[in-house]
C-alpha cells in the first residue's frame, strides 16, 4: 500500500471517529470566566427540598449512602444529599476526570491549597465573596478568625475568595512520642528521655544492649517516617527548626530547611547514624508506612509519627497498644513529650488551627440558593454542639454512649473497624476536620465534656500546645508557585538522607542552600512573603482582630 | 535411545536448574500464605517463614468478614468471565479473515491494528468515551475497550496461519461459507492457542485496578484489585500529606497477617482454575499438532 | 474462469463482513480516543474541552525537555526497557528449551505450573510481598546477615533497586512466556527429530539446528512487539514498588505521565505520551522492515 493510501486512512478514520464520540462532549456551556452571581437577590426557602451531591472529606472510601448520620441531617435541613465517597487515589485520579466530563459535584473538598488552586485556574469553582459567608455563617466565621485564621489564605487565588476555609481544634496539639517501657527497663533506663542526650543514651542502648533480650543483635533504636513533614522532625524540632515549612524570622519568611539550626540538627544526626542508631530502611518510602510497622513487631523502641492519646487506649480495639499487647503481652507502652531543646523548651511540629477548603461547582451559579443552604448548615453545626456531635458520632444510645470511665465510645458493632467508617463514624477524629457533612471542628470547650476522664490532664503532660511550631502561612502551598513544592521537598529529603547516610559531607549543606535557592526556593519565598500584606488584607476583611502570630514560634 | 555420560550429565544439571527455578517462584507465596495463616506474634517474627508455627485463622476471618470484599470478588468474577469470552470471540473474528492472504488491504488493516496499539491518547479521551456511551459505573466500561488488543489478534492470526489451508479449501468448494469455516473447522483446531489467549485476558481482567478506579464510582461495583489498594494504603503516609496529624489511622493498622490473607484470597480461584486449563491446553496441543 | 471469479469475490466479501464490524469497534475504542492526542499541542484547559482549548504547537514539548524530569524518565524508561526486554527475552527461551528436555512427565508439568504462577499476580499484591521480603527486616537480609555481611539497600539504593526490578518482573513473565515457546516446540515434527538422530547428530546439534530455526518465526514476532512496547517498561511493577529515593532510576515515562495527569498537567503528560509513541512505532516498524529484510521476506508482521 502506498503512503498516501496510509495517510488518507488514518485521516478518514481519526475524523469519524471523532465525529462519533467525541465532538458532544465539549461542554457547550462552560463559562470560563467568573460568572458573577446576584447575591443579594437569591433566597432560600427552607421548605424546598434541595439535592446536594457532596464529594466531601476523602477518609471514607467505604462509606454507605443510606447511613442513619445522613438520613437525620437530611431531615434537619431539608435537603437530600447525594454523597460522594472516594479514598485519595482516587481523589487524584478520577475526579479530575469527572469534571473533565462535566460532571462537577455540587460541592467538593481538598485538603491541599495547591489542588484547589488548580481547579479554580481550570474554572470549575464559583467565587465565593466574603461577605457572603460572614453574613450567613457568622458563628462559624467568628470560630475561624479565633482558631483557624490562616486558613483564609487557602481558598484564596488572585485576589479572590472561592471556597469555605476550614479549621481543626485537635491539631493544635503536638504528637506524642511512644516509648518501648519494657526495652527502657531492660537496659536500665528509669525515666523517660527528656533531653538529647538521653535519647541519645536511649536510641543506642536499643540499638547495641539488645533491649528484647533475644540474644540478637537485630533492633535499632528507630526507623523515621520517610513522608517530608515526619522526617527527624522530633530531632528538628529540638533545634526550634521546621525544615520542611516557612518560618518566621525578623518578621520575614524563610525556608527551614536551608536554616542554620537545620545543619547542626543535620550533623547531630549524621553522627547518630554512624553510631548505627536508626533503621536503613527509612529511606525505602512507599504506600504504607514502614515505621509503624517496625514498631508494632518489636524492631525499633521509639516511634514518632502519628501517636495520641488514643493510640494508647486498650479500650480500642483498633489502637496500636491493643494490636501490640495482642501479639506480645509482655509489651508496654509509654508516651514522651517532645523532647527539650538547646533553648530549654520543648517544640514540636504542629498543623496548627487551619484545616482544608471546601468549594462549589461553578455550575451552582445557576443553583445560588445551594451555597446558601450550606452555608446554613456548617452555621448551625458551629453553632449547635449537639447537631455536631451527632453528625460525628451518629445517634447516642445506638452509636455511642458516654461512661464516667471511658468517655465517650463507639457501641458494637460500629466499633469494630470497617464498621465505624461505613457508617461515618470516628471518635478519635471528634476534635479535627474529618466529618464527612461536618467537615469542620467545632472549638475545644464543646467537645472537652465529651474526652475520657483524664485525657485532658495527660494532654497538658504529653501533648501541649505551648509547644507547637507551624508554618508561617499554615500551608506552603497557598503561593502561585506552589508546583514547584514537590520537586524542592523530593530534592530536600534526598539530599538530607544523604548528609545523613554519609554519602555526601556536612559541607554539601551550603551547596544544598543554593541550589535550592535557584531551583525555585527563592520565587517560593518572595512571593511567600508577599502572601503576608495579603493575609493581613484579608484579616481585615473578615473581621480578624489582628494578625496572629503563630502559636509558639519564638 | 541410549543417552552418553554427557548427555545424562546435562540431564541432571537441567533437572536441579529447573528445580531451583521452580522453588524460587514458589517462595513467595509460601511466604505469604504462610504469614496469613500465622497468629500476630508469629507474623512478626523475622524468619522464612516458610510455614506457620503458630497457626491461626483470624485473618481469614476478618477479610472473608468484610463485605466489600465479598461484592468486589463478584464483580471481578463477572468481569473477567464476560470480558474473556468476549475477547476470545472478537479476536476470532478478527484474527481469521487477516489470515487469508487474498483478504483485501489485508497489509493496511494489519498495520491499523499495529498503530492502533502503540499510540495512546491519554486516558482523558478514553474516559470522556466511556462516559458519553453512558458506560459509566457499569461492567461494560471494564469488558468493551479491551476487547480488541493488537498483540491477541497478532497471535491469534498466526495460529491460524498454520492451520492447513486444503482444510477450508475443501470446505469452500463444498459450500460453506468463511464464517462457518471459521467456527467450524479453524476455532476447533485453535484450542491451545485459544486457551493461551482466554487465560491471558482472564489475568489482565482479574488484576485490572487502574480502569476499575477510574469508571466505577458505586463502591458496590467495585473490583478486587483497586479494593485491595485501598486495603493496602489504608495506614499511608498519603493521608499525613493531607494536612491532619492523626490522620495516618494509626488505630486502623492493618496488620500483616490481614493483609496476606486478602492476598491469598484474590489469587485462590485462579490457582483452582489453572490446573483445569492447563489440561486443556495439553490436549490441544496435542490436537493441534495432528497434521494432515 | 468465471466460476473462479465468482468464488473468489464471494469469498473476499464474505472475509471482509466478517471484518468490518469488528474493525468498527476497533475503530470506536482504540482509535477514537486518539483524538485526544491534540491536547499535547494545546493548553488544555478542561472547561473548554478538547477541541476548544487554545493550541499552543510544540510548547509543550520544549517544557518536556528542557525540565529536569522528562530526560530523566526518558533515559530510565530505555535503560529499564533494554533490560527487561534482554533478560526477559533471553531467560523463557532458555526455560522453554531446558522444560522440553525433560522426559520426567511430572517434573516438567510441575516446574511448568510453578514457573507460570507469578504471572497470576498484580503488581499490588506483588509488590506488597517483595517490600515485605526485601525490607531491611526482611528474610532475605536476614539471609545475608547470617552469613556476616551487614544488609543491603535493596529497595532505597539504585543500583540495587535496578537489579530488583528486573529480577523481579523477570521472575513474573518468565514463566508465561515461556509457555508460548512451549506450545511452539510442541509444533514441531518429531520426524525432524528422528530424521537428524539417524543422521548422527547429537541432542545440542539438534536443538541448534532444528529446534531454534523452527522457533525462529514465534521469537521473531514476539521480539516485534516487545520492541513497539518497551517503553512502557512496567509500569504497574514501578508505581507499586518505587519511592522518592529510587526516582533517579526508577521514574519512568508513564510514572512521569501520571504524576502530570494529577497535576492537571494534561498538555505535558499527552505530550509525553505521544513522544513515547511515536519512538515505539518508529521502532517497531524498523524491526519489521529489518527482519522481513534479513528473512527475504518470510518473516515479519505485516
Amino acid at each position: 500500500m502506498t503512503s498516501r493510501e496510509i495517510l488518507f486512512l488514518i485521516v478518514t478514520v481519526l475524523l469519524i471517529s471523532a465525529a462519533v464520540a467525541l465532538i458532544p462532549t465539549a461542554p457547550r456551556n462552560a463559562a470560563p470566566a467568573v460568572t458573577a452571581v446576584k447575591w443579594d437577590a437569591v433566597r432560600d426557602d427552607p421548605n424546598e427540598r434541595l439535592k446536594i451531591s457532596w464529594a466531601s472529606c476523602a477518609l471514607f472510601p467505604s462509606g454507605k449512602s443510606d447511613t442513619w448520620i445522613q438520613r437525620h441531617l437530611e431531615q434537619v435541613f431539608n435537603v437530600e444529599f447525594d454523597p460522594i465517597f472516594m479514598d485519595v487515589p482516587t481523589l487524584h485520579n478520577r475526579q479530575p476526570l469527572m469534571f473533565s466530563g462535566g460532571d462537577i459535584p455540587d460541592l467538593c473538598w481538598h485538603g491541599e491549597p495547591l489542588a484547589v488552586q488548580r481547579c479554580i485556574h481550570q474554572g470549575f469553582v464559583l467565587e465565593l465573596p466574603y461577605e457572603l459567608i460572614l453574613k450567613h455563617a457568622p458563628t462559624y466565621v467568628k470560630n475561624l478568625n479565633r482558631y483557624g485564621p490562616q486558613a483564609w489564605l487557602y481558598s484564596r487565588y488572585k485576589g479572590r475568595n472561592y471556597g469555605i476555609p476550614t479549621w481543626a481544634s485537635g491539631d493544635v496539639f503536638p504528637l506524642v512520642d511512644l516509648w518501648r517501657k519494657d526495652w527502657l527497663a531492660k537496659v536500665g533506663i528509669t525515666k523517660v528521655p527528656d533531653t538529647l542526650d538521653e535519647f541519645h543514651t536511649a536510641l543506642w542502648k536499643f540499638r547495641h544492649e539488645d533491649p528484647d533480650g533475644n540474644g540478637v543483635k537485630d533492633t535499632y533504636g528507630t526507623c523515621p517516617e520517610p513522608w517530608w513533614g515526619m522526617f527527624f522532625q522530633n530531632i528538628f524540632s529540638a533545634f526550634s527548626v521546621l525544615p520542611q515549612d516557612l518560618m518566621m524570622r525578623d518578621g520575614r519568611i524563610v525556608w527551614g530547611g536551608i536554616q542554620p539550626e537545620a545543619r547542626e540538627a543535620l550533623a547531630l544526626l549524621r553522627q547518630w547514624y554512624a553510631e548505627d542508631l536508626f533503621d536503613p530502611d527509612f529511606a525505602a518510602a512507599s504506600a504504607s508506612s514502614p515505621t509503624l510497622r517496625k514498631f508494632s513487631s518489636g524492631r525499633i523502641g521509639y516511634y514518632y509519627g502519628s501517636a495520641s492519646w488514643h493510640s494508647l487506649d486498650l479500650n480500642n480495639p483498633g489502637s496500636i497498644y491493643t494490636t501490640m499487647k495482642q501479639v506480645d503481652p509482655r509489651v508496654e507502652l509509654v508516651p514522651g513529650p517532645a523532647l527539650i531543646g538547646l533553648d530549654g523548651k520543648r517544640h514540636a511540629r504542629v498543623w496548627g488551627g487551619p484545616g482544608h477548603v471546601v468549594w462549589f461547582s461553578r455550575d451552582l451559579a445557576k443553583q445560588p440558593e445551594k451555597v446558601i443552604r450550606v452555608l446554613k448548615i456548617i452555621e448551625a453545626f458551629a453553632a449547635n454542639p449537639d447537631l455536631f456531635i451527632a453528625s460525628r458520632l451518629g445517634k447516642r444510645g445506638e452509636h455511642w454512649e458516654w461512661s464516667a470511665q471511658r468517655g465517650v465510645h463507639l457501641l458494637p458493632p460500629y466499633d469494630q473497624p470497617p464498621n465505624d467508617k461505613r457508617n461515618l463514624l470516628s471518635i478519635k477524629d471528634l476534635e479535627n476536620c474529618w466529618g464527612f457533612f461536618s467537615f469542620c471542628s467545632v472549638p475545644l470547650s464543646e467537645t472537652e465534656p465529651l474526652l475520657p476522664k483524664g485525657m485532658p490532664a495527660w494532654r497538658k503532660t504529653y501533648s501541649d500546645p505551648a509547644w507547637g511550631m507551624m508554618n508561617a502561612l499554615g500551608k506552603s502551598d497557598v503561593v502561585p508557585s506552589a508546583a514547584t513544592l514537590e520537586d524542592l521537598r523530593a530534592f530536600q529529603i534526598k539530599v538530607y538522607t544523604q548528609i545523613i547516610r554519609g554519602d555526601k559531607p556536612l559541607a554539601y549543606f551550603e551547596e544544598f542552600a543554593k541550589v535550592w535557592r535557584e531551583r525555585g526556593g527563592d520565587a517560593l519565598l518572595a512571593e511567600a512573603n508577599q502572601k503576608l500584606a495579603e493575609r493581613e488584607a484579608i484579616y481585615r476583611t473578615v473581621g480578624v482582630i489582628a494578625a496572629p502570630t503563630p502559636p509558639a514560634t519564638p | 535411545m541410549k543417552l552418553t555420560t554427557g548427555e545424562k550429565i546435562f540431564a541432571g544439571v537441567n533437572l536441579l536448574v529447573l528445580a531451583l527455578a521452580g522453588l524460587v517462584t514458589l517462595y513467595p507465596f509460601l511466604y505469604t500464605a504462610s504469614v496469613s495463616l500465622s497468629t500476630a506474634a508469629e507474623a512478626n517474627r523475622t524468619s522464612l517463614h516458610l510455614y506457620p508455627r503458630e497457626v491461626s485463622l483470624a485473618a481469614y476471618r476478618m477479610v472473608l468478614g468484610n463485605p466489600d470484599i465479598i461484592m468486589a470478588y463478584g464483580n471481578t468474577l463477572l468481569r473477567t468471565v464476560l470480558g474473556t469470552l468476549l475477547t476470545l470471540l472478537v479476536t476470532c473474528i478478527a484474527a481469521y479473515p487477516l489470515s487469508r492472504k487474498e483478504l483485501p488491504h489485508r497489509s493496511m488493516i494489519i498495520f491499523l491494528i499495529l498503530f492502533a496499539m502503540i499510540f495512546d491518547g491519554g486516558i482523558v479521551p478514553r474516559y470522556l468515551l466511556i462516559r458519553n456511551l453512558g458506560l459509566m459505573n457499569s461492567v461494560w466500561a471494564l469488558v468493551l475497550p479491551t476487547m480488541l488488543t493488537a498483540f491477541n489478534i497478532i497471535v491469534v492470526k498466526n495460529f491460524f496461519q498454520q492451520i492447513p489451508e486444503s482444510l477450508g479449501e475443501s470446505a469452500r468448494v463444498e459450500g460453506a461459507s468463511e464464517a462457518t469455516i471459521l467456527f467450524r473447522i479453524y476455532i476447533p483446531l485453535s484450542l491451545p492457542v485459544l486457551a493461551t489467549v482466554g487465560l491471558w485476558t482472564a489475568v489482565m481482567h482479574w488484576n485490572q485496578w487502574f480502569d476499575a478506579m477510574l469508571f466505577i464510582s458505586d463502591n458496590s461495583r467495585q473490583v478486587l484489585q483497586t479494593l485491595l489498594q485501598r486495603v493496602v494504603i489504608e495506614n499511608s503516609t498519603q493521608m499525613m500529606e493531607i494536612g491532619a496529624a492523626n490522620a495516618s489511622d494509626i488505630t486502623q493498622f492493618t496488620p500483616e497477617t490481614v493483609k496476606a490473607a486478602t492476598v491469598i484470597v484474590t489469587i485462590l480461584p485462579i490457582l483452582l482454575f489453572y490446573p483445569f486449563v492447563q489440561r486443556y491446553f495439553v490436549k490441544g496441543i496435542l490436537l493441534g499438532g495432528v497434521k494432515e | 474462469m468465471k466460476t473462479h471469479s465468482t468464488f473468489t469475490y464471494r469469498r473476499h466479501r464474505e472475509l471482509l463482513l466478517l471484518i468490518l464490524p469488528v474493525m468498527a469497534i476497533f475503530v470506536l475504542f482504540n482509535f477514537g480516543p486518539l483524538i485526544g492526542l491534540v491536547i499535547a499541542f494545546k493548553d488544555y484547559m478542561m472547561s473548554h474541552g478538547i477541541l476548544n482549548s487554545p493550541w499552543v504547537g510544540l510548547e509543550n514539548f520544549h517544557r518536556l525537555f528542557a525540565s529536569e524530569d522528562f530526560p530523566r524518565a526518558l533515559r530510565n524508561t530505555v535503560v529499564i526497557g533494554l533490560l527487561r526486554m534482554t533478560f526477559g527475552f533471553i531467560l523463557p527461551i532458555v526455560l522453554a528449551l531446558m522444560l522440553n528436555e525433560v522426559r520426567i512427565h511430572w517434573f516438567k508439568r510441575g516446574v511448568q505450573t510453578l514457573t507460570y504462577l507469578p504471572y497470576f499476580f498484580s503488581w499490588v499484591i506483588l509488590g506488597g510481598i517483595f517490600l515485605m521480603l526485601l525490607g531491611s527486616d526482611g528474610p532475605v537480609n536476614a539471609l545475608i546477615q547470617s552469613t556476616g555481611h551487614s544488609p543491603v539497600n535493596f529497595l532505597s539504593n539504585n543500583g540495587w533497586f535496578l537489579v530488583v526490578l528486573v529480577a523481579t518482573g523477570v521472575w513474573q513473565s518468565a514463566g508465561y512466556a515461556a509457555v508460548i515457546y512451549l506450545a511452539a516446540l510442541a509444533g514441531i515434527d518429531p520426524g525432524l527429530y528422528e530424521a537428524a538422530a539417524v543422521d548422527g547428530a547429537n541432542r545440542w546439534r539438534q536443538t541448534l539446528h532444528i529446534t531454534l530455526p523452527c522457533l525462529i518465526p514465534t521469537i521473531v514476532v514476539l521480539l516485534i512487539l516487545s520492541l513497539a512496547s518497551i517503553l512502557n517498561a512496567g509500569f504497574d511493577q514501578i508505581y507499586n514498588m518505587y519511592n522518592p529515593m529510587v526516582y533517579d532510576v526508577a521514574d519512568i515515562i508513564d510514572t512521569y505521565v501520571l504524576r502530570r495527569m494529577q497535576t492537571l498537567d494534561y498538555g505535558l503528560a499527552t505530550a509525553a505520551g505521544l513522544f513515547k509513541s511515536v519512538v515505539g512505532l518508529i521502532l517497531a516498524v524498523g524491526a519489521n522492515w529489518l527482519a522481513k529484510r534479513i528473512s527475504h521476506g518470510e518473516h515479519g508482521i505485516w
